[in-house]
């Protein structure tokens, strides 16, 4: 089954890479002429995340399963989920938005990323014809989401740090309430992984025959986990210096972002050799 | 006039004198329990498990005496962490992460890995299981009790032979005696005494045959071929007679496999000739219920079977391992909402119920 008159995915596709980019744009170029563009920030990554919505529903009905299996599919899911808990975030908490200068390049990047990537589509595994794998998957994206906004907040802390963006960004609200919202989206994060993790033991233990196995991908999901209890306990260890916190919500942002999307580029799969 | 001692405004404190060993004790439980160690831990675990990672062959001590010492942290700091009584959340998720490593840790203990290939009408039988791992105090008797007999077969393949869906139909017999069939497959294992089958990609055929010695011993079995189609190309493999003849068998299936279209490789429809030979000879093909002389007695091939591979595991600890898990996170979820989401933001400088708009213009 297709659209009455199809439109091919990659229109969808452009559309949303188009509507990131001008929202994007608007949050910069705010910045730079010193206005408020938060509601045209808002609206253009709201239609861009419709966009990517549409794609993933188009291709789903030409191939007949969810974006679960290879790059692509991943970063498609994924533009679209991170746009869309940013966009929900941007609107009901405000103080996040100054964040969005560094979560909008981000999520360029993965729009650049999925455009010289093949899309091509493969046979959906037995395995994977689970709802197990919905709750995985599901989890996982709201927990990248979280950590997003966060790194957004940290990030644009950090770069105020510099003295030539200081003026710039001087109208920041106070570092310390930025800080703490930063550090309240890290702790729903590690809800959210905790709970990824679990379903993806539950799924796995179904799928395979074993919860664990130290596969590519579960070790790095787990290295993060790891750097997420780390870095929450260290914060509340020792008195470290608010940069330094910046600098480890960055680190763990990595290492998902590593684990999200380096370990499935390198792999093919996202859990290599289960398929 | 000199002031009595102990008189005037001077308030009494009482000096409690701790016994040296259980100062001691307080240091080395207060160094345990610290939170400090608790990130030496994670970073030692961390850099275990990249050692492994990257080192297959690198021994489990990195990942188990970092995992050991964190449990050891998470004892103390639940005995004497006082911020733990306080937060009943906080508490709660960190004995649930401890529940965790004792349960991993008895679930080593009486794990077992195996595999097993069973051919259509064939019993389950314990002696055939290939061990792959086995806990030091896996309870072994239990596997006795697992009782079924293969059912048929089933698999689709979608073009180009990629693999779809798997059903076994597998016949169990229950506590009151009755037979009660049941179809398993990929995420669906057959659960019996507590122990999972997981059907496999390894299937194939078998040929069933019967030997009747020139002595009148009759036997009957099956001769399990390489995994089909992976192995389409050399179905082949070797027998030995009881007479001591070694036979070759080459199976021949009636269909080919279709590589453009979607196809079943289904267990009723199993049919093909088989070619039997000795001593690198030319070989007699045999259908479905002829027979062949051989030293010693006659073979007669009854036709071909197919057989699956399961992987069998059993952990007693899976649902407890969840169970703690879930509380554990849901502990978690608490201890933030109460004692961190639930209050409101604010700070000297912003009154949080203004709305706050994204980037402030400087003035400056």
């Amino acid at each position: 089954m297709a659209f009455a008159f199809p439109i091919p995915e990659a229109v969808w596709l452009w559309s949303g890479v188009l509507g990131y980019t001008g929202s994007a744009v608007a949050a910069w170029t705010g910045l730079r002429m010193r206005r408020n563009h938060d509601a045209i920030v808002l609206a253009l990554l709201s239609a861009g995340a419709l966009m990517f919505a549409v794609a993933i529903t188009e291709r789903w009905l030409q191939v007949g399963h969810g974006p679960f299996l290879n790059m692509f599919e991943i970063l498609l899911s994924n533009l679209f989920s991170l746009g869309l808990i940013y966009a929900l975030v941007f609107w009901r908490i405000p103080l996040v938005r100054p964040g969005a200068l560094v979560v909008l390049p981000v999520l360029l990047i993965l729009s650049a990323w999925i455009l010289v990537v093949p899309s091509r589509s493969g046979l959906l595994p037995p395995t994977y014809d689970t709802v197990l794998l919905w709750v995985h998957v599901g989890v996982g994206k709201v927990f990248l989401g979280f950590c997003l906004v966060a790194v957004g907040l940290a990030g644009i802390l950090l770069v105020k740090q510099l003295a030539v963006c200081r003026p710039m960004l001087g109208g920041l609200p106070d570092e310390a309430l930025l800080d703490a919202v930063a550090w309240r989206m890290m702790m729903l994060a590690f809800v959210f992984h905790s709970l990824m993790l679990i379903a993806g033991a539950v799924w796995a233990q179904d799928a395979w025959g074993r919860y664990w196995d130290w596969d590519p991908l579960e070790t790095w999901a787990f290295l993060t986990w790891l750097a997420l209890a780390a870095t929450l306990h260290a914060r509340i260890t020792w008195k470290l210096p608010l940069w330094v916190g910046w600098l480890l919500i960055i680190l763990v942002f990595v290492l998902a972002f590593l684990t999200f999307f380096g370990v499935p580029f390198l792999s093919v799969a996202p859990h290599k050799g289960m398929i | 006039m000199d002031k009595p001692v102990g008189t005037g405004c001077v308030t009494a404190v009482k000096i409690v004198k701790t016994h040296p060993d259980r100062r001691s004790f307080m240091h080395l439980s207060s160094a345990l329990s610290s939170v400090k160690l608790t990130v030496a831990g994670i970073i030692a675990l961390a850099g275990g498990i990249l050692v492994t990672y990257k080192t297959p062959a690198a021994a489990a001590a990195w990942v188990v005496l970092p995992l050991c010492l964190l449990a050891l942290n998470l004892l103390f700091a639940i005995c004497f962490n006082v911020r733990f009584r306080r937060q009943a959340g906080l508490m709660t998720f960190h004995l649930c992460l401890l529940t965790i490593v004792l349960l991993a840790a008895w679930g080593r203990l009486t794990v077992f890995r195996g595999h097993v290939e069973l051919a259509q009408g064939q019993s389950f039988d314990p002696s055939t299981v290939v061990t792959n791992q086995r806990g030091f105090w896996h309870p072994w008797k239990k596997l006795q009790r697992v009782r079924f007999e293969q059912g048929d077969i089933r698999v689709q393949y979608a073009p180009k032979l990629r693999r779809g869906i798997t059903q076994s139909t597998v016949a169990m017999q229950t506590s009151d005696g009755q037979r009660r069939a049941s179809t398993v497959g990929d995420i669906y294992p057959l659960k019996a005494a507590g122990y999972r089958f997981y059907t496999t990609s390894n299937k194939g055929y078998a040929l069933v045959l019967t030997w009747r010695g020139d002595d009148g011993n009759v036997q009957r079995g099956a001769v399990h071929l390489p995994s089909f189609p992976l192995n389409d190309w050399k179905q082949i493999n070797t027998w030995v007679t009881p007479a001591g003849t070694a036979v070759g068998l080459e199976f021949h299936p009636a269909t080919e496999v279709p590589l453009d279209s979607h196809w079943l490789l289904d267990s009723r429809n199993s049919a093909g000739s088989i070619t039997v030979s000795m001593n690198d000879s030319d070989g007699v093909v045999l259908e479905t219920g002829e027979q062949i002389m051989l030293p010693g007695g006659t073979l007669r091939y009854e036709g071909p079977r197919m057989w699956m591979g399961y992987v069998i595991f059993y952990d007693p600890t899976l649902a407890w391992l969840l169970a703690a898990a879930l509380i554990g996170v849901l502990a978690m979820a608490w201890h933030f909402w109460t004692s961190i989401w639930s209050r409101p933001l604010t700070t000297q400088s912003i009154d949080s119920k203004a709305p706050v708009h994204g980037i402030r213009v400087s003035n400056t």
